[in-house]
């Protein structure tokens, strides 16, 4: 097969998108496991479409001055924290809807982004691996940002574990705990923009919704217990990514559609499985 | 503090959501120790003065005095039980996990200590709930969830205790088991709860709190017997009572805004 003769091979890309996709799976792993619990998917999508503002951004600065340090990825980074702080904040604020809010990240991320793109010669090929990924065009200093991400990742989660649990399950009681229930929020809402765009590398911004939320909701249907749901679902997005990679290589088409169309059909197998089992 | 003061102090208390006021000019005294039952209809406020006393909401006027200070800053001493309806039934977490979430300090960051962890097993066996710890939430009746929720509330081992319709959609046999358990919380905690039910607390309440937007508290003594029976609120007392008086309290802007709707 072609995967595994060009994977071996010296200098082969391979090795690094596998590594990616093992990278973003622990984080989907760790951090969609409490979006699922929340119920918070839409947040994902808002946040997801806040991305291209930040890309945007960092491709115009390159465009204009060669030499910017400002990467896609920074660009991406800046630009989820700041949709991250902005939903935390105008979510609580007494009166405020949350879905108001989201929408309005979502649309004017995704505004903001266009409109920096636009003068870009050739913006529409850049815009298409954005928008549906590029897991092959990783690069090594891309997998040492995502190292660093899943390490500040799984700290925070092995600290503050408890709260986002109490904090997913009933707020107000983490409130009468004497916890500052909006900085909970904040570094949750953090740790899932830091997610979406390590994810965003494999399936883009518009699916990576799909690879965040699937895996976790196939693993739901097999345990109750969240720990167990999170090493469930790290595996099960490890398996998608790989088996889409390596079928989209085999058969020359985009990988990011694919690897979202086989987390989606095992979800929805999964769900056909249980209906059957309970007859 | 003195041991005969009472445990909760109110003192021509207010308070409202932008023009609607839902509590006017409450001055209440709830005595240490006792097993108070707040009683009235569905919008009279009886959830807004358990939020109140546990300080997630402060009131527009008048001052609220729990276990001799500001709710806020003895919100720790105080255990909450909110209405079940209120949680995701399918939350993926053990009963361990939840009742733990008892013990979450004010810190940010922190895992459990072992200390936790036996206070934990200890609420789950007071509460009925031996060997439960491993199980799934989503898996457990309602009435199991409902102690489960009471074992997390006591694992803040709190000196006085809040429910909030605690035994709402259970059938006769969980409500009965939820209710002895309180009975026998009563004799180390201050118990305040919401019921509509009042044959099931008619036994052991010690005063009752009839609410209709002001309120007045009532020793048991005072309340009409059949009324009680009947679970029929509205004429638990002869005169005092605001819901008795059919005296709901209406402000202003309420008047205003019905008018609207008529108009």
């Amino acid at each position: 097969m072609l995967f595994f003769t060009d994977f071996t091979s010296p200098n082969s890309i391979l090795p690094t998108a596998l590594l990616a996709i093992l990278l973003a799976s622990i984080a989907c792993g760790m951090v969609g496991s409490y979006v699922v619990a929340r119920r918070g998917s839409y947040m994902v999508g808002a946040i997801s479409h806040s991305l291209l503002g930040g890309i945007g951004c960092a491709c115009f600065c390159q465009y204009k001055w060669p030499n910017s340090p400002l990467t896609p990825m920074l660009g991406a980074i800046a630009a989820a924290i700041v949709a991250a702080v902005i939903i935390t904040f105008l979510s609580r604020e007494q009166n405020s809807r949350q879905d108001a809010a989201l929408s309005a990240v979502w649309t004017l991320g995704t505004a903001i982004g266009l409109s920096f793109m636009q003068p870009i010669p050739g913006y529409a090929t850049d815009l298409n691996s954005f928008l549906f990924g590029s897991i092959l065009l990783v690069t090594p200093t891309e997998i040492k940002t995502m190292l660093v991400l899943d390490v500040v990742l799984g700290a925070t989660v092995f600290l503050m574990h408890s709260r986002f649990l109490s904090y997913c399950f009933h707020e107000e009681g983490l409130r009468l705990r004497g916890v500052n229930v909006k900085r909970v929020a904040l570094v949750l809402h953090i740790l899932i923009s830091v997610t979406v765009v390590m994810l965003a590398q494999i399936a883009g911004l518009i699916l990576c919704l799909a690879l965040l939320i699937l895996p976790v909701a196939t693993a739901s249907r097999f345990s109750r217990h969240l720990p167990r749901i999170m090493l469930l679902s790290t595996i099960i997005c490890f398996a998608t990514a790989t088996l889409g990679l390596i079928a989209s290589y085999e058969l020359n088409v985009p990988t990011g559609t694919l690897i979202v169309e086989i987390a989606g059909g095992l979800y929805l197998l999964s769900c056909l499985s249980r209906l059957f089992t309970r007859r | 503090m003195n041991s005969d003061s009472p445990i909760i102090s109110l003192d021509g208390v207010c308070f409202g959501y932008e023009q609607r006021e839902i509590l006017h000019d409450l001055h209440l005294q709830i005595p240490r120790g006792s097993f108070t039952v707040i009683v009235g209809p569905n919008g009279s406020g009886k959830t807004t003065l358990l939020h109140l006393l546990t300080g997630l909401v402060e009131p527009r006027h008048g001052t609220v005095t729990v276990l001799g200070g500001r709710p806020a800053d003895v919100r720790r001493r105080i255990g909450y039980v909110p209405q079940s309806l209120n949680f995701d039934t399918a939350f993926p977490a053990s009963v361990m996990d939840i009742v733990l979430m008892g013990r979450v300090d004010s810190h940010l960051f922190g895992p459990f200590r072992r200390q936790d962890k036996q206070i934990a097993l200890d609420c789950l066996r007071r509460t009925g709930l031996e060997g439960f710890a491993d199980r799934p939430f989503a898996c457990l009746s309602g009435g199991e969830r409902q102690r489960v929720l009471m074992a997390q509330a006591l694992a803040s081992q709190p000196e006085l205790l809040l429910l909030d319709e605690p035994g709402a959609n259970l059938d006769v046999t969980s409500s009965q088991t939820i209710y002895s358990l309180l009975k026998e919380l009563n004799h180390s905690l201050t118990i305040i709860l919401v019921s509509h039910n009042l044959n099931t607390v008619e036994s052991f309440a010690t005063h009752v709190i009839c609410i209709n937007h002001s309120a007045d508290i009532h020793p048991i003594s005072e309340v009409s017997t059949t009324a009680f029976a009947n679970g029929d609120w509205l004429r638990l007392f002869h005169d005092s009572c605001p819901v008795a008086h059919g005296g709901a309290y209406s402000s202003p802007h309420d008047q205003e805004d019905c008018h609207e709707h008529h108009h």
